[in-house]
């Protein structure tokens, strides 16, 4: 004992404390020791001596130490285990698992693959949850961050975004918050290093990083300065855009690049956490010049982190308060309050929420079901193996002792087909994450981390339990005498009612499944046979953004011209033209207060927020938006100095009711100028198929144009094939400008239907799982019922009953649970059917039906399953039959 | 026979114990088998047998003191009962009985 003595393995030293208690354990790892340090001392070198302790560690693990028993003898030896228990399985019980798996590999396989299929889907359903609800968000305290939303109860606007005014406003007012922040949305366009190319991004105000609590992945984030007006351009890139065009270059901080037309500073690197909040590649500082900004443009997401100990509650009347300081102070925020919504719920929004809870109900179902399926597969197994439990009993087995085998034999499949099932998983994460639409879900990245493991894995042995309860209690109940008196009458009508009731519940969770199924795929098949309002076939779509520091004044105007002269002679091309932001697609989503003078149903001077586009000539003709009144824009109508807009056909109810719109005015809030309407179209779906939006547009000569504005170009074929044309005509106007953003009308249309296509594919796939299993359910009880009563039936025959009487009795049999587990099962889809109310459009939750066809559909399932052990009754000879025991 | 068999491993036990003498531990048990059968056996294995003779009288056993090379952990000292050995010689004498005169037929096969 020189130096530094090495010790014996520690987590061999561990493992066998584990395994031995009290004195036993002191005098084993004695042992252990002194063989270690003998072996040091002999001159053996530490690794030898360790992996000997290992192997004499391991050695004393129970079945290692029978084996090693059993090689001298063969003799049972009493049990000297420390967890001795129901649950403590050795070497024999998995033996004789592992013979009566083999047994019948085939019903194995089907059991295990029932398992596998349900944990798997569950586990998959899961990790989406998990990474939506459960996982923390990425910032430093999240619960105590807020968004702080407008809100006007009298236009139904529960939640909207801030005005720039306002936000200043609050954050010197309210008292209840360590700090504030703001972000808008905006388009850049990066030129000086490359091709140039065009990104989404945002404005940030300085504060936003620390209220947040993130950190720049290198260089720095905004201070207090960069936002002055006036101040030389800074800019933040996103980790991807450092990646991919700088080679995640420790020099690109301090880089100079030309952001729209501007020179500008790369100053740091934002972390991935920013995305989910204020998504893209490329963020400048907010900057704030109150006297050009009004009070009710609301662009800007404000949120807030409430000091520590300030609930939201509070929060809340603080700002109501303040609100109402405001709304007195400034004529224009009359019936304008303020909500706080937490970040929890800003991220997860209530119909995602919702439609994920209802998957997770749903495979639930599909795991219960196939649960109850292997139940009953173990009940009738179990049945043809009670001589072999009773005789076991008799000779000495205790009840433990055979429960124990039981479930270990349900374990032992529950703990392959989950295994198999994680196997699916793993391989179905990674697909699901890959197909999911960009910005379905409020975070990035689906995947299967600790948490969803370890719920495959507790799902794994619930199930195993689940399953194996049943035909374990019973199996411990048998006696021999029970056995051997003529085959225990009792016990079996004692485990057929068992089946049927099993066999009612798979059926009863099959119809809750298929009705929610039908009901989502009737969504869908509305939802894409919706009147869109505009033609999306055969246009393709592309954005521009012109940098507003090359494209001063009109000269953006006549770019647009030019490209649209051109476009227009352009061999396959019937029609081009241009808007803020086209349905659907990533352009400008803007809205506005407007109001009108005049007669009208609404209150005097009462401003309605209204979505507004600025379109181009020929716009309404190229999406085929049909003109109901007046005319559409021409060229020259900016030209003429005519204030004209064009209304959609709900804009123009809303203000003037049934009146005749032409000729009537409208303006902006805060600005007087007056707008004269000169034509009415036909409404457009914007934002969500399953709602029409009204809205007005502005004649494109006339308010000029915004970074980005989407092209949209009417082919007579395949709208991809002119994009080589689109291409070459913009490059020979500027060279600098990157076309992006390249989809077709019919690509925007199917990515907003993609929330409902999921979840309706998704129920129709475990609706049709749980009815096939839960037909199997009905089969196997029935042919199982069939089974038993064999000697009966064949007594029957040999009596005069006919084959068509037979053949009823069997069906009679199996459709009275099927009938009951249908009744069962539509009556709880009824009660359920209401937390569907938000996911299904054009039709009602309890479209009767849905109901009945569902009904029908499972009633001649459990037929069918109903048919095959009936045909087998009515073939049994009685001769044979009679013969039997 | 029945639960007065020696089994083999017992019987290996109480060899080990007759040759050690009095106040052998186990690590001393199964040094001894390994340098003679050439087979390693875990701690666990030979408590368990000690255990089993421990309960029929053929051995008795005693705690010793903690020594440093043990890590200031006991060790357990067995030893071997008349009884034991009396058991041990008659299943020697059956087993010789049985192998006598066997020699060259047990070697030729």
């Amino acid at each position: 004992m020189t130096t530094r003595e090495p010790n014996p393995p520690r987590l061999a030293r561990q493992f066998v404390a584990w395994r031995f208690s009290g004195e036993r354990q002191e005098i084993v790892l004695g042992d252990l020791d002194e063989a270690f340090r003998d072996a040091l001392a002999g001159g053996d070198s530490t690794r030898r001596a360790s992996l000997r302790y290992w192997r004499q560690a391991l050695a004393s693990l129970p079945p290692r130490r029978r084996r090693f028993e059993a090689s001298f003898e063969s003799v049972a030896t009493p049990s000297n285990d420390r967890h001795p228990g129901v649950l403590d399985m050795s070497l024999n019980d998995f033996r004789h698992t592992g013979r009566f798996l083999l047994k019948s590999p085939w019903w194995t396989i089907a059991v295990v693959l029932t398992i596998a299929l349900a944990i798997g889907a569950n586990t998959a359903v899961f990790s989406v949850v998990n990474a939506v609800m459960l996982r923390p968000l990425p910032f430093d305290q999240p619960d105590r961050l807020v968004w702080i939303a407008e809100r006007n109860d009298r236009l139904n606007l529960p939640t909207f975004a801030a005005s720039i005014l306002n936000y200043s406003g609050w954050k010197s007012q309210a008292r209840s918050f360590e700090a504030m922040g703001a972000f808008g949305g905006a388009t850049f366009t990066l030129t000086g290093s490359g091709e140039p190319e065009q990104f989404a991004g945002g404005q940030l105000t300085p504060s936003l990083f620390g209220v947040l609590g993130l950190r720049p992945v290198a260089g720095r984030s905004f201070a207090d300065g960069d936002d002055r007006p006036g101040a030389p351009l800074v800019i933040m890139i996103s980790d991807a855009l450092w990646r991919h065009r700088f080679n995640r270059d420790s020099g690109t901080i301090g880089r100079h690049v030309t952001v729209n037309g501007v020179e500008a500073t790369i100053v740091g690197v934002a972390p991935t956490a920013l995305a989910p909040l204020a998504g893209g590649d490329i963020w400048r500082p907010l900057t704030i010049d109150p006297g050009r900004e009004m009070r009710l443009n609301h662009w800007v997401l404000a949120v807030g982190r409430l000091r520590s100990g300030v609930t939201l509650a509070a929060g809340q009347a603080e700002m109501d308060g303040v609100a109402r300081n405001m709304s007195e102070q400034y004529a224009e925020m009359k019936d304008w309050g303020v909500r706080l919504v937490t970040f929890h719920d800003f991220f997860l929004n209530p119909q995602l929420g919702t439609a994920l809870l209802m998957l997770l109900c749903a495979v639930g179902c599909v795991l219960l079901i196939a649960s109850a399926n292997v139940a009953n597969l173990l009940l009738a197994r179990s049945a043809s193996r009670r001589r072999e439990m009773a005789v076991r009993v008799a000779l000495g087995a205790s009840r433990t002792r055979i429960i124990r085998q039981v479930l270990a034999e349900s374990l032992a499949l529950s703990a392959i087909g989950g295994v198999s099932g994680l196997a699916l998983a793993a391989w179905a994460v990674p697909a699901i994450d890959a197909v999911l639409p960009a910005n379905l879900l409020p975070v990035s990245g689906v995947r299967l981390d600790v948490t969803v493991i370890a719920f495959a894995v507790a799902l794994t042995v619930a199930t195993g339990l689940l399953f194996g309860i049943a035909p374990a209690w019973r199996s411990a109940r048998l006696t021999l005498t029970d056995v051997l008196k003529g085959s225990g009458r009792g016990a079996t009508s004692d485990r057929k009612r068992l089946g049927n009731v099993l066999a009612a519940v798979q059926l009863a969770l099959a119809t809750m499944l298929l009705v929610a199924a039908s009901l989502l795929t009737q969504s869908l098949l509305r939802l894409q046979h919706v009147t869109l309002g505009f033609d999306a076939g055969h246009v393709l779509t592309f954005q521009l953004a012109l940098p507003s520091a090359r494209y001063a004044d009109n000269r953006g105007m006549q770019f647009y011209q030019q490209l649209m002269t051109s476009l227009r002679a352009s061999p396959g091309v019937q029609g081009a033209a241009v808007s803020s932001g086209i349905p659907f697609g990533a352009g400008n989503f803007t809205t506005t207060p407007i109001a009108t003078t005049g007669p009208s149903p609404l209150p005097p001077d009462a401003a309605v927020p209204t979505p507004w586009r600025i379109v181009s000539s020929a716009y309404f003709k190229t999406m085929r938006i049909p003109l109901l009144r007046g005319r559409e824009f021409l060229d020259a109508d900016g030209v003429m100095g005519a204030n004209v807009v064009i209304v959609s056909q709900a804009t123009a109810r809303r203000f003037w009711g049934e009146a005749d719109p032409l000729g009537r005015t409208l303006h902006r809030q805060n600005d007087r100028r007056e707008y004269t309407v000169v034509g009415v179209v036909g409404d457009v779906r914007h934002t969500v198929l399953s709602q029409e939006s009204p809205s007005i547009y502005y004649s494109s000569s006339l308010i000029g144009t915004l970074p980005p504005m989407d092209v949209v170009v009417r082919t007579d074929g395949d709208p991809t094939s002119v994009l080589p044309l689109i291409r070459q005509q913009v490059r020979q106007l500027d060279p600098a400008l990157p076309v992006s953003t390249v989809r077709t009308m019919e690509e925007w249309v199917s990515t907003s239907a993609a929330p409902s296509r999921l979840n309706a594919v998704l129920m129709v796939a475990f609706a049709v799982v749980a009815l096939s299993i839960a037909a199997i359910g009905i089969y196997g009880v029935l042919a199982y019922s069939v089974n038993q009563r064999t000697r009966e039936i064949g007594l029957r025959m040999a009596l005069g009953a006919q084959r068509g009487e037979v053949l009823r009795l069997i069906v009679r049999e199996g459709m009275k649970v099927g009938a009951l587990g249908i009744a069962i099962g539509l009556v709880a889809a009824m009660g359920v059917s209401r937390s569907l109310a938000s996911l299904v459009f054009g039709v009602t939750v309890r479209d009767p039906w849905t109901y009945v066809i569902v009904a029908a559909t499972l009633g001649l399932v459990a037929l069918a399953a109903c048919a095959l052990p009936a045909r087998r009754a009515s073939r049994v000879d009685p001769v044979i039959a009679l013969r039997q025991d | 026979m029945g639960r007065h068999h020696l089994g083999a491993f017992e019987q290996m036990l109480l060899y080990a114990l007759v040759r050690l003498g009095p106040d052998a531990s186990g690590l001393d048990i199964a040094r001894l088998i390994e340098e003679r059968t050439a087979r390693v056996i875990s701690p666990g294995a030979i408590y368990a047998g000690m255990d089993r003779l421990a309960d029929r009288k053929l051995v008795t056993s005693r705690l010793g003191d903690p020594t440093p090379q043990r890590g200031g952990k006991r060790r357990r000292l067995y030893r071997a009962t008349s009884a034991g050995v009396a058991r041990l010689r008659s299943a020697h004498e059956a087993l010789g009985e049985m192998a006598r005169g066997l020699q060259p037929k047990l070697h030729s096969s």
